[in-house]
């Protein structure tokens, strides 16, 4: 079968993420980005081709127990029309499945955006979400799914509670109120770090999740996160 | 959001499928072959990562 060249402007964003993606699968480019792209279109010209290409994403991704409680929770934040953020999704993920590595994590998350309906991007760097529930309950229904059980959890929910990040209001209420472990710790304070908050800052945020760690400590933490980075 | 330039080799058979797609879909090329091509390789990526559960 004949070649042909594609040249194209695309998403400075995606072209990275299939890059990443293409050297993880095969550590190299050349040769095998083509393929990829070639991939990408077949399955973007067979989902169009179906009726329903929504429907037929949702039935290409079976649902693990995991998904199931992940969907649970959407579900019902959906229900109560609460506005989620990237982050306490993320959290949810890490904390409630117990999801632990950086790309399972990413994983869940790119699991439940097929239900999420972006509504602001904050100055922040934080993605504010509301979750669109008849895509929900359609991919419920297509793996017949009951929505109304209660999600399993690993960690006890806690109190729900909210912060007010910059004039808007987050919730946390997938936070843990404990003291969570140094690498979750890590994260928190590095996300935060990277969202822009100084060391006090951050200090004041942990308080209000019912962490009561040092400046000191945010600080050491940021160091040695930024030094692993660099290393 | 940046754009960058894309230069691969694909199946001929699919970038005509491909571009007849676009067209049927927008009414032209111009401006929109990027765009449905940045969504395949989204949905590709989605489709890769959630396959890997």
């Amino acid at each position: 079968m004949g070649k042909v060249k594609l040249t194209v402007w695309i998403d400075e964003e995606t072209y990275a993420l299939l890059k990443a993606y293409v050297v993880r699968k095969y550590q190299k480019l050349h040769g095998v980005l083509g393929e990829e792209v070639d991939r990408a279109i077949r399955l973007l010209l067979s989902l169009e081709s179906q009726e329903n290409p929504e429907e037929a994403l949702f039935k290409t991704v079976k649902p693990s127990r995991k998904y199931i409680d992940l969907l649970r929770w959407l579900y019902d934040k959906g229900q109560r029309d609460e506005l989620i953020t990237d982050t306490a999704i993320k959290q949810y993920i890490r904390f409630n499945l117990g999801v632990k590595s950086k790309s399972s994590i990413y994983s869940y998350y790119n699991f439940a955006k097929m239900f999420l309906v972006e509504e602001e991007k904050t100055e922040d760097k934080v993605t504010v979400f509301s979750v669109d529930i008849e895509k929900v309950e359609k991919y419920a229904k297509i793996h017949n799914i009951e929505l109304e059980e209660p999600a399993r959890t690993t960690v006890k929910e806690p109190e729900p509670s909210k912060v007010t990040i910059r004039g808007f209001e987050v919730s946390l209420e997938t936070i843990p109120k404990k003291t969570p472990n140094q690498s979750a710790l890590a994260e928190i304070v590095m996300d935060l770090y990277q969202s822009g908050y100084s060391a006090s800052e951050i200090v004041n945020k942990l308080e209000a999740l019912g962490l009561n760690i040092s400046a000191n400590r945010v600080l050491n933490i940021i160091r040695k996160e930024l030094k692993n980075e660099f290393i | 959001m940046g754009k960058v330039r894309l230069s691969v080799w694909v199946d001929r058979e699919i970038y005509n499928l491909f571009k007849e797609f676009v067209f049927k879909k927008h009414g032209k090329l111009h401006g929109v072959f990027g765009l449905e091509l940045t969504r395949a390789m989204e949905l590709y990526l989605k489709k890769e990562a959630l396959s890997k559960r």
